[in-house]
């Protein structure tokens, strides 16, 4: 368990950085990236975050995950869902944009 | 909104007519498709390292992760892939990636065609054969056939976690 901490932190790290700063730098970037780029954060970026997520999800419900780090998950879990309204206003002008 | 340049190449327009209109690849089809991804990489464009990255601690060769604002694509999914998710071993080259990508493409026993971001992907799922601190039994590698790049390739438990936000509406099994 004790070696399982940095791993567990640095998901939990990866998911707060994608969904928060990487989010906020993608909306305010996102006329100046092509359609490859942006797909790269919504195809590729995003679907990694939410395995991850998946992956702390199934630690915390297994008790593997260091007890301390369940309420992180919790707030990771808030952040994500909180975010889905601003990655669908993203995802709905990127199919607008390249229809 | 610039544009990024789409493939035309033969192999490539025929994943994209098999994902327009689902059907299942002949053999030979599909040895052709196998063939032809195991030649190409990720895009070797230089794009923005993401903030997960620059948040680690430590550095990529000589240089500290928090600088690091421009790398390869390919750079920054095997920065990924060995030291956030550590699927594959630290120290892992970007040719040895790749190559374990391509064998999974070539040994794939599933193969499926979808359409995901608007592009026409073939994906392979086969053994993992590349032994990290957290490796998953499964591969999979997704290859865009619309712009003729692998996307991604990573390590997953079973089919049902390879996305964990739905699955394509289009979601096909080739093999």
């Amino acid at each position: 368990m004790g070696d399982d901490r940095p791993y567990y932190e640095g998901l939990l790290g990866s998911v707060e950085a994608l969904y928060g700063e990487e989010l906020a730098w993608q909306e305010a970037h996102w006329g100046e990236l092509d359609e490859f780029m942006r797909s790269e954060y919504l195809g590729v970026t995003l679907v990694d975050a939410d395995r991850r997520l998946g992956a702390l999800q199934e630690a915390a419900d297994a008790g593997t995950l260091p007890e301390d780090l369940v309420g992180r998950v919790r707030s990771v879990e808030a952040l994500v869902r909180e975010a889905q309204p601003r990655v669908a206003r993203l995802r709905d002008l990127h199919h607008r944009e390249a229809a | 909104m610039t544009t990024a340049q789409r493939s035309s190449h033969p192999v490539d327009r025929l994943i994209q007519a098999v994902v327009a209109r689902p059907r299942v690849l002949t053999d030979q089809e599909l040895e052709k498709v196998r063939r032809h991804v195991v030649t190409r990489s990720l895009d070797p464009r230089p794009a923005r390292v993401t903030a997960d990255i620059r948040k680690l601690p430590g550095s990529w060769g000589d240089r500290p992760f928090a600088t690091l604002w421009q790398l390869p694509l390919g750079e920054i999914h095997l920065i990924q892939r060995t030291l956030i998710d550590q699927q594959w071993p630290p120290g892992t080259t970007l040719p040895q990636y790749l190559s374990g990508l391509y064998n999974a493409v070539r040994a794939a026993a599933g193969v499926f065609t979808y359409t995901h971001e608007l592009q026409a992907y073939i994906g392979f799922l086969a053994p993992t054969s590349v032994a990290g601190p957290r490796s998953e039994p499964l591969t999979w590698v997704a290859y865009s056939g619309s712009y003729g790049w692998i996307r991604t390739g990573y390590q997953t438990r079973t089919v049902a976690t390879i996305f964990r936000r739905g699955f394509p509406w289009d979601w096909f099994r080739q093999r």
